[in-house]
């Protein structure tokens, strides 16, 4: 049976302000890797979890385990290396760094992240490694690695994106809305594109999209309304 | 390492804004080493208004009154010292050389000074700089005079001119001594003391224009024509002040003392070096002041760092979330955010120092030539790179509020990026 490689517990959390959590989530598992499509409004939540998912904030109380490592427990330095360390992420738009080429956009997680350099490194060099992630995403063209980022189209920019996220292979990557910004052709592309990696990788994916017509992609799809018991 | 070549990165991203930062930074840098420099120059150049002069003696007064009419030529002697006196001084086995000064008398507002050869040899400024001659050479006859180049220039007087030395030391007088016309022999070159601001004649000379004076005013009906002038006894009976030179610097002390404890009349013998300290003390707050002002300048131009560096943070709100994303630590968020500070200060530093020397280099011959300075080039001194590093840690604490900034932003985003 596989483990479970993500797993929530009587999560409660709630920003400072406020009295009333914003998330309130009795179980939650995703097993190794599954493709798990978690659907819902823009709103509900569902950025405040990845960002405890991340470790960038602590619930107010509950559990939650990642790779078996609790985060809870975690300083706050231990918990941004361990994202780092295992946690790819891709956002809406904007993930690019503008004033970075494409190849070092890729290779931005290996700057904080000692053991993604070295997975990275493995087979040859982590350029070497970046250069083959964007080929494999259909950014073979030379010219396209050597313009700066803001110069690509937003599609190209999303499959940079996927390029980082993948690079030194984490266990786990975490899409958030991945394909708003994209048209209807370059989203399906993009999905089988992304799917294809992770399945070579052997990688856990969480995609977390308002969209519900993508969910046939996918093994397991988790409407978020239903996991979160807040009602605010 | 990682995040200083992200943040050089960045900054050549903003390179615009980066620049005017730099440049601000760079201005104010050039201003506050600028200033110092001076301030240095100055108050050497003060300290040496008079040097390799053991001591100065004049009639029993404040040694800062002393010093300021001796020298500076400002205000006057409460008393003279008899010529049997600074003979008798003058003579001790100690003293090398001694140069007497007559002060009183004016020509337009400058102030003419009584000696003898031996101050052309003797009298020192800066560092031990000799008195040189732009043009003409030293007072021979009777009513010859050597200028300094202060009066010359504004004055626009030439050599062999005729010029009339008027009684008492305001611009404008009464009594001019009209009947005895000196003529100019000597121009001095500029020193960038008062020398440039004295005309200078022999003691024969001041004696020579008040033959026919008592008690401070003309005789009446004892004209004395400049001819029969010459030919009276002009021996001085008694003189201002008078410089002295002592074989060794030991006797210092003693020989101060001894003039001190003078029988013959109340004498005063001060330590230029001591002396001009002490002035300085009086004037040094003005200097402090422009070094406090130059400051606020360097603070002004980090504010604008601060500003430039806070501005961005907005549009950087996607950046430092995608940084976290894949890692980045608070350490990482501040190190990122400092260093740039640091870097822009640095080049700032770097081109103001630059421009500073660049202004140095090109204004050192005409500061040499109008005024007598020179300003030493050398590296920055301890003081300087004190100032200096000051700065730069200024510039890293003023790093430190965006960066502080950065990180709660990025605490309140989380790993959502704001559009």
């Amino acid at each position: 049976m596989p483990k479970s490689i993500i797993e929530v517990q009587q999560l409660e959390f709630a920003w400072e302000s406020e009295q009333t959590p914003v998330l309130s989530i009795a179980s939650f598992k995703v097993l190794e890797q599954e493709r798990i499509f978690i659907k819902g409004p823009s709103g509900c939540g569902k950025s405040t979890l990845l960002g405890l998912l991340g470790g960038v904030m602590l619930p107010q109380s509950g559990e939650i385990r990642i790779l078996d490592q609790s985060l809870i427990g975690l300083s706050r330095g231990d918990r941004d290396r361990f994202r780092g360390d295992h946690i790819g992420f891709v956002f809406q738009m904007f993930n690019l760094i503008p004033y970075l080429s494409v190849i070092d956009n890729v290779t931005l997680p290996c700057r904080f992240s000692e053991r993604r350099r070295r997975r990275a490194a493995a087979q040859s060099t982590v350029e070497n490694e970046a250069q083959r992630l964007l080929d494999h995403l259909g950014l073979t063209d030379n010219t396209i690695k050597a313009k700066a980022a803001t110069d690509l189209s937003v599609g190209q920019q999303q499959r940079v994106a996927v390029a980082r996220a993948l690079i030194g292979s984490p266990e786990i990557i975490i899409a958030d809305e991945p394909t708003s910004a994209l048209d209807t052709d370059l989203r399906d592309a993009f999905i089988r594109l992304l799917m294809a990696d992770c399945n070579t990788n052997g990688t856990t994916l969480l995609f977390v999209s308002h969209d519900g017509g993508l969910s046939p992609h996918f093994d397991r799809v988790i409407d978020f309304g239903h996991i979160n018991r807040s009602t605010h | 390492m990682a995040v200083l070549n992200l943040a050089w990165k960045s900054l050549l991203n903003r390179r615009f804004s980066a620049l005017l930062t730099i440049g601000a930074i760079a201005l104010s840098v050039m201003l506050l080493i600028g200033v110092e420099r001076i301030r240095t120059e100055t108050r050497a150049s003060f300290a040496n208004t008079i040097s390799g002069t053991d001591l100065i003696v004049g009639a029993r007064s404040g040694s800062i009154q002393l010093l300021l009419f001796s020298v500076f030529r400002i205000g006057n002697a409460t008393n003279n010292i008899t010529w049997e006196s600074y003979q008798d001084i003058a003579g001790h086995d100690a003293v090398d050389w001694t140069v007497p000064i007559s002060l009183g008398d004016s020509h337009r507002g400058f102030r003419v000074l009584g000696t003898n050869h031996g101050y052309f040899e003797h009298y020192r400024f800066g560092r031990k700089q000799p008195l040189t001659f732009a043009q003409g050479g030293r007072f021979e006859d009777v009513f010859d005079a050597v200028l300094g180049a202060e009066v010359a220039s504004e004055l626009v007087y030439r050599l062999d001119q005729d010029i009339a030395i008027a009684h008492g030391a305001g611009k404008v007088t009464f009594h001019q001594h009209n009947d005895k016309p000196f003529r100019v022999v000597g121009i001095l070159a500029p020193t960038g003391t008062p020398v440039d601001n004295t005309i200078h004649v022999s003691l024969k000379g001041i004696e020579a224009i008040h033959v026919d004076w008592k008690d401070g005013a003309p005789m009446p009906g004892t004209k004395v024509s400049a001819e029969h002038a010459r030919k009276m006894d002009l021996s001085p009976k008694a003189i201002t002040a008078f410089l002295v030179g002592l074989k060794s610097k030991i006797a210092t002390f003693q020989l101060q003392r001894k003039i001190n404890e003078y029988r013959a009349e109340p004498l005063l013998a001060i330590l230029p070096g001591v002396a001009l300290t002490e002035l300085w003390g009086v004037m040094g707050v003005a200097e402090q002041m422009l070094l406090v002002v130059s400051l606020f300048v360097v603070l002004v131009g980090l504010s604008g760092m601060l500003v430039a560096l806070l501005t961005s943070l907005n549009e950087r709100r996607r950046e430092m979330a995608v940084l976290r994303s894949v890692g980045a630590r608070r350490h990482h968020i501040f190190t990122l955010m400092v260093s740039e500070a640091v870097v822009l200060t640095l080049i700032g530093i770097g081109i103001g120092l630059a421009l500073l020397y660049i202004l140095m280099i090109a204004s050192q011959p005409v500061l040499q030539d109008r005024f007598g300075i020179v300003i030493a080039l050398g590296p920055p001194g301890a003081y300087e790179l004190g100032l200096l590093s000051l700065v730069l840690l200024a510039g890293a604490v003023v790093g430190l509020i965006p960066a502080y900034r950065a990180y709660r932003n990025s605490l309140a985003d989380g790993l959502t990026i704001r559009v």
